[in-house]
C-alpha cells in the first residue's frame, strides 16, 4: 500500500493549501512579475513589450532622479530608526513609571497609530502651510514667516517630524510591553548588586529589550524605504524631489511616466536592500539578545 | 562586626489601611542566623525587603551596624541577597552574574578573578562558569545566586524562601549545604521560609510571624519546647500539635464536648494551673503527635492517661507510622511505632505523656505555663 503511506506521512499538506495559494497569488506571483517586467520597456498601457536586458537597470545607475530618491530615503530610514528607537525607548520608560494618569498617558501616546497616514499629512500640511507661518509673523521670527515645506532642508525636516510623530506610537506599546517582560526581583537583584538607575538601564534593561528593538528596527526601515502616503499628500515629492521616497518614485514613473519597466527595476531594487538589510540585523540581534 | 536592629517598625502599604507588619522588635547578634518563618502573607518578606531597602518603613527604625539605614539606598547598605526566583542575569553567564556587583563596585580585574573562582569552588559551578543561566538547572541556578551572594563578602545575607522552588530532594541537599556556607562563612544571615523544617534545622533563633505581628523569638529547642501560643504550638512541628477543649476539674482535665476523657494532669503543671485560677475553667490542652503513646508498656504504667481513639488514616512511612484518629468530634494525630501500623476503623488505646503537656488560655491562647 505505498500510496496510503504517502497520504498518511503529506497530508497534513492539505491544512496549508489555502494559504499558499492566496500567498503565491497575492505575493510570490507579482514578485515574480515585477521582476520579470523589470528587464522589458513596458508601458503599463499597452500589452506590447520588449525585453531591454539589463538595460533599465543600467540606467538606473546613471538617474540623478534615483540617487537622490536614495539619498532622501537613507536619510529618512535612519531619522526613522534611531528617533523611533530613542524616543520609543524614553517615552516606554516613562510611561512604566508610577505616574498619574498612567492608563490616559499609554492610550494617548498610541493614538497617533489609529490615524490614516493620509489624515495625519493633510493635518501637518495645514499646519505647516498656515500655522507655524503665522506664529512666526506674530512673534517676529524670519525662518518661520514662509511655509517650512517650500525649502529642501524644511521639508525634508518637516517630513521626518510627521513620519515620526505617527510612526513613533507603536514602538511605544512594544517597548512598554518588553520593560515589562523584564522580573521585577532581576532589577531589585541589581539594586541589591550595587547597579544605579543608568547602570540597570544599560546593563539590565536593554539587554532585556534587545528583541522588541530588533522588531522595531524592522518595523522603521520598513516604513522609511517604502514611506508613500504621508510624503505623497504632503509634499509630493518636492520641492525640486528633495522628499521624492523611493516609493513615491516608483509611483512618479510607473503612473506619471508611464515607465512601468523601469519603475519595476526600482521596486526591485528597494526589495533586494530590505532583505539585505532585515537578514543583517537579524544575525546581528540573534547574537546578543536574551535567551 | 555587624548586628542588625529593628525597633518598632511599621509597614503600611498605599491605599490599605491596616499594617502589613506591626511593631517588629528584633536584635539580630554578629554571625547569627535569623530565620523567619510563618505562613505565605504574614509579612516576612516584607519585613526581609525592608532590611534590604527594596521595601520603605513606614515607621520606625531600622540599624544595621549601629547606624541608621532607613532612608538609606539598597546599594549602599551592603547586604547580599538571594531571591526566591533566583533573579539571574539571563542574558550573563554564571561568572558575569557573580561578577557584576563586583564590577559595579569597581574591583579590579584580578581581584573579581579569584572571588568568583573561590565561590565556584565552594559551590562545585567551576565547570558551569562560561554557561548562561538558561543552561543550567534549578540547584544550579540557586548555587550561581548564592555565589552571587558569597563574593561580595557582605556582612549580611538576606535569602527570601531560596529553596522553594527546588524539588523535595535537592531543597534537603541544598539546605544542608547553606547550612555548611554559614559555618564556613559566619556572615550575619536573614532567612525568609514558611517551612518549619528548614526554620528547626538552620536557625539560631527563630522569628515566629503571623498576620505582621512576632509571635515569638526564640533558639529551635525553645519555639517546640515551650511555644508561646497556640499559633506558634501548631505551626512549629510536623505533624502538627494536637488540640483538645478541656475542663480542669478536681486536678482532672475532661474533654470539654462530651467528656470523652478524664486525665489527671501532673502536679507541678497542676499547681502552676490552679495558681493562675483556672480550676472549673476551659484550657486549650495540646499535645505533640510524638507524645502520644501506642506502646503496651506506657499504656499499663499510666492507665489513667490513656484514651480511646478510632484511627481514620494510617500513613506508613517507614520507620514510624502516623495514625489519624478521632476521639469523640476532635481530630488526633499520633506519630508512633512502624510495627503499630493499624488498620483505619479501629479502636485504639493512646496514652498521653502529660509531663509534655501544653496548656493555652482559650481567649488570648496564650500559653499558661510560663
Amino acid at each position: 500500500m505505498k500510496s496510503k503511506g504517502f497520504i498518511e506521512k503529506h497530508w497534513g499538506w492539505l491544512f496549508l493549501i489555502v494559504p499558499l495559494i492566496l500567498q503565491a497569488i497575492f505575493f510570490y506571483f507579482p514578485l515574480v512579475q515585477g521582476a520579470f517586467y523589470s528587464f522589458t520597456n513596458w508601458t503599463g498601457l499597452t500589452y506590447n513589450y520588449k525585453f531591454v536586458g539589463f538595460n533599465n537597470y543600467k540606467l538606473l545607475m546613471m538617474d540623478q532622479n534615483f540617487m537622490k530618491s536614495i539619498g532622501f530615503t537613507a536619510i529618512l530610514t535612519i531619522s526613522l530608526i534611531v528617533g523611533e528607537i530613542v524616543i520609543g525607548i524614553l517615552v516606554a520608560r516613562a510611561l512604566n513609571s508610577k505616574i498619574k494618569g498612567q492608563t490616559f498617558f499609554r492610550a494617548w501616546f498610541f493614538f497617533p497609530a489609529v490615524l490614516s497616514g493620509l489624515t495625519v499629512a493633510l493635518i501637518f500640511k495645514q499646519v505647516f502651510n498656515y500655522g507655524l507661518p503665522a506664529i512666526g509673523n506674530a512673534l517676529h521670527i524670519e525662518w518661520l514667516q514662509t511655509s517650512l515645506l517650500g525649502t529642501n532642508a524644511g521639508a525634508i525636516i518637516a517630513t521626518i517630524f510627521v513620519l515620526l510623530w505617527q510612526g513613533v506610537a507603536m514602538p511605544i506599546i512594544i517597548f512598554l510591553a518588553g520593560l515589562q517582560s523584564i522580573p521585577d526581583e532581576i532589577k531589585e537583584a541589581a539594586e541589591v548588586d550595587g547597579a544605579n538607575s543608568r547602570q540597570i538601564f544599560w546593563k539590565i534593561e536593554l539587554p532585556y529589550m534587545l528583541p522588541s528593538i530588533s522588531m522595531v528596527f524592522i518595523l522603521a526601515l520598513k516604513s522609511g524605504l517604502t514611506a508613500f502616503d504621508q510624503i505623497f499628500a504632503m509634499t509630493a515629492g518636492g520641492p525640486n524631489n528633495s522628499t521624492t521616497s523611493l516609493g513615491l518614485l516608483v509611483y512618479n514613473y510607473a503612473f506619471k511616466n508611464n515607465s512601468f519597466g523601469y519603475a519595476n527595476a526600482i521596486a526591485i531594487v528597494l526589495f533586494i536592500l530590505i532583505a539585505i538589510v532585515s537578514f543583517v540585523q537579524i544575525k546581528i540581534s540573534n547574537k546578543y539578545a536574551v535567551d | 562586626m555587624v548586628k542588625v536592629d529593628l525597633d518598632h517598625v511599621y509597614k503600611q502599604y498605599k491605599g490599605n489601611d491596616k499594617y502589613s507588619v506591626t511593631d517588629f522588635n528584633l536584635h539580630i547578634k554578629d554571625q547569627e542566623f535569623i530565620v523567619f518563618v510563618g505562613p505565605s502573607g504574614c509579612g516576612k518578606s516584607t519585613t526581609l525587603r525592608m532590611i534590604a531597602g527594596l521595601e520603605d518603613i513606614s515607621k520606625g527604625t531600622l540599624k544595621i551596624g549601629g547606624k541608621v539605614m532607613n532612608d538609606v539606598a539598597p546599594k549602599n547598605r551592603d547586604i547580599a541577597m538571594v531571591f526566591q526566583n533566583y533573579a539571574l542575569y539571563p542574558h550573563m553567564t554564571v561568572y558575569d552574574n557573580m561578577a557584576f556587583g563586583l564590577k559595579l563596585r569597581k574591583y579590579s580585574k584580578d581581584d573579581i578573578d579569584k572571588r568568583v573562582q573561590r565561590a565556584a569552588k565552594i559551590l562545585g559551578l567551576t565547570e558551569y562558569l562560561k554557561r548562561k543561566p538558561a543552561a543550567l538547572s534549578g540547584g544550579q541556578r540557586q548555587r550561581v545566586a548564592l555565589g552571587r551572594a558569597i563574593v561580595r563578602d557582605a556582612p549580611i545575607f538576606l535569602m527570601d524562601e531560596p529553596l522553594s522552588n527546588l524539588d523535595a530532594k535537592l531543597r534537603v541537599s541544598m539546605r544542608a549545604e547553606i547550612a555548611k556556607l554559614h559555618q564556613q562563612l559566619k556572615t550575619t544571615t536573614i532567612y525568609v521560609t514558611h517551612d518549619q523544617t528548614e526554620a528547626m534545622t538552620l536557625a539560631d533563633r527563630i522569628v515566629i510571624i503571623k498576620d505582621g505581628i512576632q509571635q515569638q523569638v526564640g533558639s529551635p529547642m525553645e519555639v517546640y519546647n515551650n511555644p508561646a501560643n497556640v499559633f506558634v504550638a501548631g505551626f512549629i512541628g510536623s505533624p502538627a500539635m494536637n488540640f483538645f477543649h478541656v475542663i480542669l476539674k478536681d486536678g482532672k482535665i475532661v474533654d470539654k464536648e462530651n467528656h470523652d476523657f478524664e486525665i489527671p494532669v501532673p502536679e507541678g503543671k497542676l499547681k502552676v494551673l490552679k495558681d493562675k485560677g483556672y480550676e472549673g475553667k476551659e484550657l486549650i490542652f495540646g499535645i505533640r503527635p510524638e507524645d502520644v503513646h501506642t506502646e503496651q508498656v506506657f499504656l499499663e504504667a499510666f492507665p489513667d492517661q490513656v484514651v480511646t481513639a478510632t484511627v481514620t488514616v494510617s500513613e506508613l512511612l517507614g520507620a514510624e507510622t502516623q495514625l489519624y484518629c478521632k476521639v469523640g468530634d476532635t481530630e488526633l494525630v499520633s506519630k508512633v511505632d512502624a510495627r503499630d501500623f493499624t488498620k483505619p476503623g479501629t479502636k485504639v488505646k493512646m496514652g498521653f505523656e502529660m509531663n509534655k503537656a501544653h496548656f493555652f488560655d482559650p481567649e488570648t491562647e496564650k500559653a499558661v505555663e510560663n
